[in-house]
């Protein structure tokens, strides 16, 4: 809703394509943000807490970094 | 004009497919009740139907997901009930209406069944009928949604079907990589 959500999910767009998610990868990224940004871990975009293209890519690094965590364990 | 009409025919044939795949694909999906309404990053509204489970990923084991996965992407969408508008995805403009409509629509989606779902041969929206009179069309802007797909349903079979501008679509594994 807004005039804003074609840049946000645009940047998930740009950022599973960078990282080479699977349509799999990237439906559980896009979630993985929406909750992030509700649990208080914010983007410094605006005043709704979402995230600039660089803020995403450190997020999508600590996404696939869990990941790798749990395989390990 | 000669140009115009193939284009004209082609689309024609391309709608004729694209509609034919969709009635394929979705006929297990009428029937099933609406088990989550969520809005995404972007406030992008997912439909979840069918069996859910939970996600693979560590920071959402506690989220669910449906077998079926509608998202509206950046799509323009109405929320009608008896054919009187619920909500219309363009209408909400601070955080507060966003927030009011958001809450309507998943209490008034949620655990309804879906009943039928029709494509618009023009624009390739999407009507997708439910209990209760309940109407949400999907209404893509062609002149300016070329950049993403109009809209995306994820399967129970682990297939993923796109439909975007000019009458493009795809259809598969969702552990393809992009």
């Amino acid at each position: 809703m807004g005039k804003t959500k074609k840049r946000d999910i645009r940047q998930i767009e740009s950022i599973a394509k960078e990282f080479g998610f699977s349509d799999s990868r990237r439906f559980e990224f896009g979630d993985f943000i929406e909750k992030e940004k509700s649990s208080g871990r914010k983007g410094s975009l605006n005043d709704r807490g979402d995230f600039t293209y660089a803020e995403l890519k450190l997020k999508a690094h600590d996404f696939l970094e869990q990941i790798k965590r749990r395989k390990k364990s | 004009m000669t140009t115009l009409l193939k284009n004209n025919k082609q689309n024609t044939q391309r709608f004729k497919d694209i509609s034919g795949i969709v009635g394929i694909i979705t006929r297990q999906l009428i029937g099933e009740k609406c088990q989550l309404v969520r809005f995404g990053y972007g406030d992008e509204l997912c439909l979840h139907c069918g069996e859910l489970t939970n996600y693979d990923h560590p920071s959402l084991q506690n989220l669910q997901k449906g077998s079926w996965c509608l998202r509206s992407r950046a799509t323009p969408w109405i929320l009608k009930q008896d054919s009187k508008i619920l909500v219309d995805s363009e209408e909400p403009e601070t955080e507060d209406e966003i927030a009011i409509a958001k809450e309507l629509v998943i209490t008034v989606l949620t655990n309804q069944e879906l009943l039928n779902i029709a494509i618009n041969p023009e624009n390739l929206g999407l009507q997708l009928s439910f209990s209760k009179k309940l109407d949400l069309l999907l209404q893509p802007d062609e002149e300016i949604d070329h950049d993403l797909d109009y809209w995306e349903l994820f399967t129970p079979d682990e297939k993923v079907l796109k439909i975007g501008a000019n009458y493009n679509w795809s259809y598969k594994s969702i552990h393809d990589r992009n």
